[in-house]
């Protein structure tokens, strides 16, 4: 894989190299060139022509390098070599006005005849020149600014030996991609160490487009990328979590702060009318990965739901085993996955081998983690004192069951439930190591990871994973044919019961008796049974959640000619998950655990298997020196499987005998698969003229068997444009400080099959439970299908504005989209009339998603001892539906408004007189409860999308320390602290947050808390909750990310006999700027834990 | 060179494309469903697809939504002995569109059926035994119309599996309803066997599927509900006539092979005596100071209205009501619960819940023949007496001696108080003053429940019963 992405980086960084450095220098012999697909010799030809250089070179050096084109207008000529020969493995010396090339890998000497001799005047001066992570540069040139006649390379180890013709000078330092640097030769002496600075421009840094490579430049798409640097910062079990707030347009939210947790993923507020959000493709090294919710099993004591609110799959993969994401956004960008991509794609590319100096790596870290932001709660004498109070409001006295206010349980009793059931810190252990070297035409990486992450809730287990990792690439000597294989396994246990004692430990009543007898057994005598058992129970429960995953791929690529490339990836990847649930009798009260049914022990296997195959044949051409013409046809096939069986026994004798749910009495098992199929074919050309236009046209024929026969295909387009107006004469005469400007528009049509499968297919299925009755099978209908179902048609159009100003120090990144979603698949609620609640079929509903989203980055301070840099980003995104659907009647569907909102009833607040909550309906009379209203009065339309969300981030580094942080923001609508409370407070039983404090006690109180009461009066507060008062706006600030790292001096690392080493603090959600009553506004949800806080150190070293 | 190009993408191409359609046309079905044309293509998959649909009514019947426990709780029979949330509605008074649970159950149960009987009609394959297949399909529809238009009043009719002709039915009358479950009744009638069948139409002692006399019976039942007392007279003879049926000695009456069932739901995996459960759960004759019903995780006792309406030396109250005594403490004196005994073990074949017995066709009938001011009308009302122990009477008010026998002798069975209670129009009568013990207030429209609210809003032509939240 790498290997072509070398050499298509190759072929299309030539192609722009002469962008970046038209402004850069103005001294030293300039050459301007016009170069297309030219072997080596004829390069050295041209320059030879413009200056009075000389080569000096073997032929067999350069005989097997690929040819090259270049654009470039009065640029230093050694920084044009430098640049072009670096590519190439090479390098090269200048002796007077000859220049010899060497491949970089030989260790050579320099200075051999001219300077060997010093005299009084000259000086040798020695230096390293290293990048910012302390790892050497080889092939940078430094030569005398008064004279550059007079300069060496660095050697393989990034050092050199210059002798210069005066005690002391002015050096020039240059290396790809670096920026230039300067320095004096004395100030070098003081320290041999030359650190160059990476170009604060990202224009020309790699982007992983579908099946291929482009620079950001040349791209006429949208795509964001995000590389390990970033994500290592964040010590997180998920990827998501370290590049939340990082993308434009790209809104993650976690779900649960629990290890293994889902995340809601939504790119572009791509919501069709289905009722969740449709998360975008997700393709780990080319086949497309199950990263959403885990299927999931009912059958088992418990689901998993609960705890980990559906988990991940992406749980699955080791962040530091990510060498980048690339979310792909507009049409363009994601064509060439067609309707798959219709949601967003996000390409994740994980480490692989690098050509170079064998090496090993280690990454360590540890750390805690603790709970995160929740609300306060009720102590004793505030919970007793409202109690005392809703009962008095009512005219009564306390009742024989109020155990709470009669005298039956302790008064001065308090215990913080909170603290006691989830307030535990929890160790995390991280540990990744890689091992990589290789030669030239063949090269490796082998890495392994563990991570063990505690459970901060008192029922303790632990999530731990490890994982093996390797990948391979090999050319032929002739570099046409290129083979890479890459592998990673993962095994991951979990043992963490999953029940969230989050709603337990907010709701139980703070003087309510204790949990456990001193013996640790249940106190069930004295505790509140609700059904026939008690929520802590749960802690007598176990699991074992087993998960491996393999995820491996093939690719090969030939090239016959040189403007003709073969290509294909073979992409394979394999879940495999093993649960085991034991219920034993302990789990429920002492009356009915005699009966030997309610042991329970489950056995749940899932399988998930995915295969893709996409093969591609691309054709280049050069149409007159200035043209670049690209024709691509390829095709992908996949296939995923998913099996699952289910093996739940009942009744057994003994807790101990949980094991083999073989010997239940009542056995009970599942076997589940389902097969889904895509088929794609596709053509696109791109056409680049000038290096300032460009234009792109894809067309792509999509199957899939989500439709049934007849409706299965269906064919889609899309086409870009982009002009590159900084290239213009009037530009460049004109406006000096804008260094780069690009224009560009994407447009087309897509298809989205988004719907579950065989939902065309009319369906019996036997009943779950034993399946038969009085010993006759039962078979029940399955589903109401709709055989006419076939693809979504989404029309997306995109705007782009780039800019770079003051050599490109700041750039900013402009989007504008507008995506017309029709023909949407609906699984659209029916009345139950019909027998089911749901009937999947496309709408003719129109949806309207547009929005803003702008990327700027600017690089403040640059000096050789500080450098601050910041990075900003803001999502405005807005939905709407134009066009409501004719069949669907959704409560909650509004013309003009998003179709992810409620339609709710007009809260006015809390009667000042009465105490008592107020409504208004339609017709604008005031009531204290909504009985009698109907969906007319429902006037208040609250939208759940978010208004805004974005992130900042800065970077400073002061010598060898560097800091980093990033701060996500949203504003959004959210449902309020006080309409999650189970019930209202004032009724035995419940518990709340202090927001009751503030409850309406007189005639004359403002507040917008209600009279308290001690019998439910809003049942479930019913009516509160379907109102505009359950709901408030917030706006909040995370510290997502804090990074603290501290790279060791040299002298020491050889000491130490290292070749870097780094020592860093990280702390993750360390703390949240909200008005949110005390809740986390991450999760909005009291009763699901939030997104716990993290702190860690470690040490990254590589020998 | 440029014809080498040409011919490897040539090749690319066709190598590639010609898989397409077979490619996607190989998918495999789901292992664990079967497509609805190989269900109605053999003779044992179609008694499967009818046996669903009687499965499916069974788990309406009872399970979570406890039909028997819950309109228990919401009129005189029962009451609330400790804390459980999710009773309160019912008890209260209090529920809501949003926590109305029956409906979409006996909704279900009807599209089984009618896609059953869809399926059969349609099928090319020679049934041996349609005639029976069909008339358990048309019962088990009767018998769930019967339920929904009890609960709800008027309510939808669905007889086609056609989703978009279900979605926007608007409510049909309750005559409508009547008129189309005894069309159902007589049509089963005619089709079903007279002996019990199983579902490999065998015979069998198991009375866990409809005969021809179940139909009567219901027909006897809903004649007697539209006050047509010469057809319910007719069809209640029909079953006490039948050699098959005869009163059971009280402690039998809910066990397996007794010959008082005229149709009763299998307990089957995980289904297993509910009721058990929910009002006896073993519990002992005598709880501590510090116990409530609550530990045994028993919520409700039979009513003080109830429990005081029993004769002295009625047996029904020694073996079908069961006696606890709870200690007194801090938050109660001494307190003598008396819970429901009728299902008296969790063991399968025990326990069962039967929505049709004799002993009901016997009160049936003297209802009936009491309104056609038969002079043998009270001697049907004596037999379920004398059964109980208690002396014959000839009642001044036979109708009022029959609601208090219907009361005591069907109590926690199937919906029988509420719905008695509203087709006499007694309800708001007794349950106003019902409403002072249970300390909530009885409002008129409480007779109908209210239907969910994701109904109202996906159908725009279902109105909500009055009273509740639209």
């Amino acid at each position: 894989m790498l290997q072509i992405i070398r050499t298509m980086k190759l072929i299309i960084l030539l192609l722009t190299l002469g962008f970046m450095q038209v402004y850069a220098s103005t001294y030293g012999q300039q050459v301007t060139l016009n170069l297309k697909n030219v072997p080596l010799s004829q390069l050295f030809r041209e320059i030879r022509k413009q200056t009075n250089y000389d080569f000096i070179y073997n032929d067999n050096l350069i005989r097997n390098k690929l040819r090259i084109s270049l654009q470039v207008k009065n640029k230093d000529v050694k920084e044009v070599l430098c640049d072009v020969l670096k590519l190439h493995q090479l390098q090269f010396n200048i002796i007077d006005n000859s220049i010899s090339i060497e491949a970089i890998d030989k260790e050579y000497t320099t200075i051999e005849t001219n300077h060997q001799i010093l005299t009084q005047q000259q000086s040798v001066i020695q230096g390293t020149v290293v990048n910012e992570k302390n790892k050497p540069i080889a092939g940078a040139l430094i030569w005398l600014k008064t004279n550059d006649k007079v300069g060496t390379p660095t050697d393989h180890k990034g050092t050199f030996t210059l002798t210069i013709p005066t005690v002391e000078a002015r050096l020039v330092i240059y290396s790809m991609g670096y920026e230039k640097m300067e320095i004096s030769s004395k100030e070098l002496s003081k320290n041999n160490i030359i650190r160059l600075i990476p170009k604060a421009n990202n224009l020309e840094d790699i982007q992983v487009m579908g099946y291929g490579t482009t620079t950001k430049r040349l791209n006429a798409g949208n795509i964001t990328t995000i590389t390990a640097k970033e994500i290592e910062k964040n010590p997180v079990n998920n990827v998501l979590a370290a590049i939340q707030g990082k993308v434009p347009g790209l809104y993650i939210q976690q779900n649960s702060g629990h290890p293994g947790g889902s995340f809601d993923v939504r790119l572009r507020n791509a919501a069709n009318l289905a009722s969740g959000p449709v998360a975008p493709l997700f393709i780990i090294d080319g086949v497309r990965y199950p990263a959403g919710e885990l299927p999931q099993l009912t059958s088992g004591g418990y689901t998993g739901y609960e705890f980990f609110q559906g988990g991940n799959g992406l749980n699955f993969i080791n962040p530091n085993d990510i060498e980048r994401i690339d979310v792909l956004k507009d049409i363009d960008a994601t064509s060439i996955f067609g309707s798959s991509g219709a949601y967003g794609v996000i390409l994740i590319t994980t480490k692989k081998s690098k050509s170079g100096a064998t090496a090993f790596n280690a990454n360590i870290y540890s750390g805690l983690t603790v709970l995160g932001k929740t609300a306060p709660l009720l102590n004793t004498e505030q919970y007793l004192e409202l109690r005392r109070e809703a009962i008095a409001n009512d005219g009564k006295e306390p009742g024989p069951l109020d155990l709470d206010v009669n005298g039956t349980w302790p008064q001065d009793r308090y215990t913080n439930w909170r603290k006691e059931l989830l307030g535990s810190s929890a160790a995390t252990h991280n540990i990744n190591i890689a091992y990589s070297g290789g030669s030239e035409n063949t090269n490796y990486r082998f890495g392994s990871t563990f991570t063990d992450i505690g459970n901060i809730q008192m029922n303790k287990g632990y999530d731990r994973k490890g994982s093996l990792s390797m990948n391979l690439n090999s050319n032929t000597p002739d570099k046409k044919l290129n083979f890479s294989f890459s592998g990673n396994y993962m095994a991951a246990t979990n043992t963490m019961i999953p029940i969230d004692f989050s709603s337990l430990s907010s709701s139980l009543v703070p003087n309510s008796p204790p949990l456990f007898l001193p013996d640790g057994s249940i106190n069930w005598d004295e505790l509140i049974v609700s059904s026939n058992t008690h929520p802590i129970a749960n802690i007598h429960k176990t699991i074992n959640d087993h998960n491996t995953n393999l995820i491996s791929n093939l690719i090969l690529n030939y090239k016959p000619t040189d403007n003709l490339t073969f290509h294909s990836t073979i992409a394979f990847t394999e879940r495999n998950n093993r649960k085991t649930s034991k219920q034993p009798s302990t789990v429920f009260h002492p009356a009915t655990k005699e009966q030997a049914i309610e042991r329970v022990a489950t056995l749940d296997i899932i399988n998930l298997r995915n295969f893709t195959i996409s093969p591609y044949v691309q054709y280049r051409k050069t149409i007159a020196q200035k043209g670049s013409f690209s024709f691509q046809l390829g095709g992908e096939i996949n296939n995923n499987l998913t099996k699952m069986l289910s093996t739940s026994g009942l009744g057994f004798s003994n807790d101990a005998l949980l094991g083999n749910p073989y010997i239940a009495t009542n056995l009970k098992t599942d076997n589940i698969s389902r097969e889904y199929r895509s088929i794609g074919t596709y053509a696109i050309s791109k056409f680049i003229w000038d290096n300032k236009y460009i234009a792109n046209i894809n067309i792509r024929r999509d199957g899939s068997t989500k439709f049934g026969p007849g409706r299965r295909f269906g064919t889609f387009g899309s086409g870009a444009l982009a002009w590159i107006f900084s290239e213009e004469k009037f530009i460049k005469n004109n406006f000096s400080w804008l260094n780069y400007g690009k224009l560009r528009v994407s447009s087309g049509s897509v298809g989205g099959d988004a719907v579950g499968d065989y939902g065309y297919l009319d369906n019996y299925r036997a009943y779950t439970g034993t399946g038969s009755y009085d010993g006759t099978v039962a078979l029940l209908v399955d589903a109401l299908s709709n055989p006419f179902l076939e693809w979504e048609k989404n029309f997306n159009t995109e705007f782009g504005l780039e800019l770079g100003f003051l050599n490109n120090r700041i750039t900013t990144d402009i989007s504008y989209y507008f995506n017309r979603a029709g023909n949407q698949l609906l699984n659209t609620s029916v009345s139950a009339v019909t027998g089911f609640n749901n009937f999947q079929r496309n709408t003719d509903a129109v949806i309207l998603n547009k929005g803003l989203e702008i990327l700027f980055s600017s690089s403040n301070i640059e000096s050789k001892n500080f450098s601050w840099s910041t990075r900003f980003n803001i999502s405005l995104p807005n939905s709407k539906i134009l066009k409501l659907p004719t069949q669907h009647n959704n409560v909650n569907y509004k013309i003009d408004e998003s179709p992810n909102g409620v339609l709710v009833y007009n809260y006015l607040g809390v009667n000042p007189q009465t105490g008592l909550r107020e409504y208004k309906n339609a017709k604008g009379e005031v009531k204290s409860s909504t009985t009698g209203f109907t969906q007319n009065d429902r006037t208040e339309f609250i939208n759940l999308d978010p208004y805004y969300f974005g992130g900042i981030q800065n970077t400073f580094r002061y010598k060898r320390i560097s800091l980093d942080f990033t701060f996500s923001f949203t504003k959004r609508m959210g449902q309020s602290m006080i309409a999650q409370e189970i019930t209202t407070i004032g009724h035995f039983g419940t518990n709340g947050s202090v927001i009751w404090l503030d409850r309406w006690q007189k005639p004359g109180d403002v507040t917008d808390v209600p009279k308290l009461t001690s019998t439910p009066t809003e049942f479930y507060m019913y009516s509160f909750n379907i109102s505009s008062g359950a709901y408030e706006e917030l706006a909040f600030a995370k510290l997502q990310n804090l990074s603290l790292r501290y790279s060791l001096n040299p002298d020491l690392l050889k000491k130490l006999h290292l070749k870097q080493l780094a020592i860093y603090f990280q702390g993750q959600n360390l703390f949240t700027i909200s008005k949110y009553g005390g809740l986390d506004p991450e999760n909005l949800n009291s009763r699901t834990i939030g997104p716990t806080r993290i702190f860690t150190a470690g040490f990254n070293f590589t020998l | 060179m440029k014809t080498k190009n040409n011919i490897y993408i040539l090749l690319f191409i066709t190598t590639y494309l010609s898989s397409c359609n077979s490619y996607l046309d190989n998918v495999s079905l789901p292992i664990e469903k079967v497509p609805s044309q190989v269900t109605f293509s053999s003779e044992s998959m179609i008694a499967s697809a009818v046996t669903g649909a009687i499965l499916e009514s069974a788990e309406s019947a009872s399970l979570t939504s406890s039909t028997y426990y819950l309109t228990g709780l919401y009129t005189d029979v029962l009451k609330n002995t400790a804390p459980l949330a999710s009773i309160l509605p019912y008890y209260k008074n209090t529920i809501q569109p949003s926590n109305s649970q029956f409906w979409s159950k006996y909704y279900k149960t009807i599209l089984n059926t009618n896609a059953a009987i869809e399926g059969i009609n349609k099928s090319n394959f020679n049934l041996q035994n349609k005639s029976q297949w069909l008339g358990e399909c048309y019962f088990i529809r009767a018998y769930n119309y019967f339920l929904l238009t009890n609960f709800y009043g008027d309510v939808p009719l669905a007889l086609t599996t056609d989703y978009n002709i279900n979605n926007s039915l608007s409510r049909a009358s309750i005559d409508e309803v009547y008129e189309q479950i005894i069309a159902d009744l007589i049509l089963a009638k005619d089709l079903l066997p007279d002996n019990y069948k199983n579902g490999s139409a065998q015979n069998t002692q198991n009375r866990y599927r409809p005969n021809k006399a179940t139909a009567s019976a219901l027909l006897s039942r809903v004649y007697l509900y539209n006050k047509d007392w010469e057809k319910a007279d007719l069809e209640a003879t029909s079953v006490i006539e039948n050699s098959n049926y005869e009163l059971e000695d009280l402690e039998n009456v809910f066990t397996n092979g007794n010959k008082e069932i005229i149709f009763t739901f299998a307990n089957y995996a995980p289904r297993r005596a509910p009721a058990f459960g929910q009002f006896n759960n073993n519990m002992p004759a005598t709880l501590s100071s510090t116990q409530t019903t609550g530990s045994y995780l028993v919520y409700s006792a039979l009513s003080d209205a109830l429990s005081e309406s029993f004769e002295s030396g009625d047996l029904r109250k020694l073996s079908w009501v069961r006696q606890t005594i709870a200690a007194a403490n801090l938050s109660r004196p001494e307190t003598i619960y008396y819970f429901p005994n009728k299902y008296k073990s969790a063991v399968l074949d025990n326990g069962l819940e039967i929505p049709l017995r004799l002993a009901e066709q016997y009160l049936i009938r003297a209802e009936a023949r009491a309104h056609l001011k038969h002079p043998n009308a009270k001697d049907d009302l004596n037999i379920i007496r004398r059964r109980a122990g208690l002396p014959n009477i000839d009642p001044i008010n036979i109708f009022e001696a029959i609601a208090k026998e219907r009361y005591i002798e069907l109590f926690t069975e199937g919906a029988h108080r509420f719905f008695d209670l509203k087709r006499t129009q007694k309800i708001n009568e007794v349950m106003k003053i019902a409403a002072i013990s249970k300390e909530t207030v009885w409002e008129d429209y409480m007779a109908l429940f209210p239907i969910p609210l994701e109904d109202i809003y996906q159908n725009k032509n279902l109105i909500q019963n009055p009273g509740y939240t639209q």
